[in-house]
């Protein structure tokens, strides 16, 4: 049963080590706590596990086993709750949750009773094995009901996200799948079906997908951890090796071979440190160089809009009818220079790391007026109308970053003018229970299905150049999901079909950083 | 009439804002860096500042910083108006109490008119 105990064993380290990284990474993030409880259970589980399989009285056994469910108990509702964080559900699905705190409470009080585990007895090559007590059934009831609708909300959400946020749920998805099948075949023995626990090693991929697919934005990091974890993981089965060496002849050449890949994992680790920090500096080097050139630009485009402004004022006189639509284009020209900028610094910023935000509370409908009315020339010269129709309800005030939401919502009401040629656009704004949700609706060109998925997303994977030389749906879009991302919010668009127009939607909590 | 201080050092843009600044009746002095503008604030009676970040020498943090050790002119307004948009400026401006972090290029001498109007 040794091999039962190492999966155990294996299971442990990883979701411990895992659990406190992840956590540690991001204490204030509610989605880095909720997997660091997941993994902590996880985690006494696994030891609770590996105690047992290697019990020698039956008394020893029956106390391990119990431990173990111990930590059994809160995996489902953790798991669910981690779910509900991933995919922003949590108000939803409030009651169902608080049930399964409470339940696994319960039942975690009556762990140490007979009604959970009863007793053990010998079943197949085990020598101990735990037999279920009344609760136990109930439990394993909670344990697949709980796991089951988190992979249906899962799937829904799935389909409905996009970008990083939709590879997340996928690896999410796919850990639990292949750990949840592992940790599973673990059950057919409760009920005396002769089928060994040999999923149980699985477990750990579980916890290394999910750990991949949270701090996945931490590519760099992830690689190195990856690769440390790895290595360790190797060294440490080899080290059990050489300890449970049957003759001093096999420690000596076990002890050789844990020695050797002991030193070349340490090489391999500090090979891959290195090339990553060349590459950080590398980026460091790159968007500052972009924050300069940036900055330049934009002192003769302020001269420019400066002057332009003034002469359309008529600080300098009334202008002549026939250079007022000339100035006015040359105006309208700068202002785009002048997006551009401003795009291509948040950009490198984003690919930086290098954004925070600076929440205050905002009157959206107030932002929106002041928007409407810098784009006003732009709409009128298409012949567009360009309107924010008020919303019946009062929506308060909410807490943002509202450079960054101005730069959303400028961001698309310009990328809408871009594509309607007749018609117009109408913004609306409508209070939610949690959050206030911004609709623009345009009689452009409409898009394809395939377009609508794309247009957030397109930049990151086409190279800059292609994508500012389409005029349009690289730079800004892009721009604008990133900015919704870090509210907490979401951005995406509906459209019929070619020719039927398009409606983009940003949803931003009212307290974003409450919400994972 | 109100008298504001404005600290720019580029040339265009100092004589931009002063020639709509006085325009919209107030009265303008201008400093080309923040050594010169932390003398003219001592020296005159300045109802307000419009402060550049990125400065020859010292730059505006220098200057708000100076600003509010010295009580005597620690409570004038300060808007900080700039082309150099960075997070780390911001957050240390925002702590020495100045009224707004505005970005030259977003904003038109009109509406830098509106904001003065608002904060004096």
């Amino acid at each position: 049963m040794f091999f039962y105990a190492i999966t155990g064993l294996i299971n442990a380290a990883t979701s411990l080590i895992l659990g406190i990284f992840v956590y540690s990474k991001n204490r204030k993030n509610e989605l880095n706590k909720k997997f660091g409880l997941f993994a902590f259970s996880v985690a006494i589980w696994s030891f609770g596990y590996f105690f047992w399989q290697i019990a020698k009285e039956p008394q020893e056994a029956l106390f391990w086993s119990r431990v173990l469910m111990a930590g059994t108990i809160f995996i489902p509702v953790f798991y669910f709750d981690f779910v509900l964080r991933l995919i922003n559900n949590v108000k939803r699905n409030k009651n169902l949750l608080i049930f399964g705190y409470i339940a696994s409470f319960i039942f975690f009080l009556l762990n140490f009773t007979p009604l959970f585990v009863r007793d053990v007895t010998s079943k197949l090559s085990f020598p101990f094995w735990p037999e279920p007590g009344i609760l136990f059934h109930f439990f394993l009831l909670m344990f697949f009901g709980y796991t089951a609708w988190s992979w249906y909300l899962m799937i829904g959400a799935y389909k409905k996200f996009t970008g990083m946020k939709r590879k997340q749920i996928k690896f999410v998805l796919i850990g639990t799948l292949v750990g949840f099948i592992g940790g599973s075949t673990n059950y057919f023995l409760w009920y005396n079906i002769p089928i060994l626990p040999i999923g149980n090693g699985l477990v750990s991929i579980y916890v290394i997908l999910v750990t991949y697919a949270i701090l996945k934005h931490h590519l760099m990091n992830i690689r190195v951890i990856a690769t440390e974890l790895f290595t360790g993981l190797i060294i440490l089965i080899l080290l059990v090796q050489t300890i449970i060496a049957p003759s001093f002849d096999e420690f000596l050449i076990r002890g050789g071979v844990f020695l050797f890949v002991t030193i070349f994992g340490f090489f391999l680790i500090r090979g891959t440190l290195k090339e990553i920090e060349t590459l950080e500096k590398l980026t460091r080097a790159k968007s500052e160089f972009v924050s300069i050139v940036s900055h330049q630009l934009r002192t003769p485009l302020t001269a420019i809009k400066g002057y332009m402004s003034m002469l359309i004022e008529g600080s300098y006189g009334k202008l002549p009818k026939k250079s007022e639509r000339v100035i006015g284009n040359v105006y309208e020209s700068n202002e785009r220079l002048i997006r551009l900028v401003n795009n291509f610094l948040n950009i490198s910023r984003i690919k930086a790391g290098k954004l925070e935000m600076a929440y205050e509370k905002t009157s959206l409908e107030e932002m929106i007026e002041g928007i409407i009315s810098e784009l006003k020339l732009e709409s009128k010269k298409k012949k567009l109308y360009l309107k924010l129709e008020q919303s019946k309800k009062p929506v308060p005030q909410i807490l943002v970053d509202a450079e960054k939401i101005r730069q959303i919502i400028l961001n698309v009401i310009d990328n809408c003018i871009r594509y309607t040629k007749q018609g117009g656009i109408v913004v609306k704004v409508k209070n939610l229970r949690y959050g206030v949700l911004i609709s623009i609706i345009d009689t452009g060109e409409g898009m394809t299905e395939e377009e609508v998925t794309k247009v957030f997303h397109s930049f990151s994977r086409g190279s800059v150049g292609n994508e500012t030389h389409t005029e349009g749906a690289g730079l800004g879009l892009y721009i604008a999901r990133k900015f919704a991302e870090m509210h907490k919010g979401k951005i995406w668009a509906e459209s019929k079909g070619r020719g039927k127009g398009s409606t983009f939607y940003i949803e931003l909590p009212k307290k974003p950083k409450q919400m994972a | 009439m109100k008298k504001i201080l404005l600290v720019e050092d580029e040339k265009l843009l100092k004589e931009m804002y002063k020639e709509k600044l006085v325009h919209a009746g107030f009265e303008v002095i201008s400093a080309s860096s923040a050594e010169q503008g932390l003398e003219l604030i001592e020296k005159e009676e300045i109802d307000m500042v419009i402060l550049d970040v990125l400065l020859p020498k010292e730059n505006g943090i220098f200057f708000l910083k100076q600003q509010k050790n010295n009580p005597k002119i620690s409570s004038i307004p300060v808007i900080v108006f700039s082309n150099y948009d960075d997070p780390d400026s911001r957050k240390q401006a925002e702590k020495c109490g100045v009224k707004a972090y505005l970005i030259k290029t977003n904003i038109t001498p009109a509406e830098l008119v509106g904001y003065v109007n608002k904060y004096l």
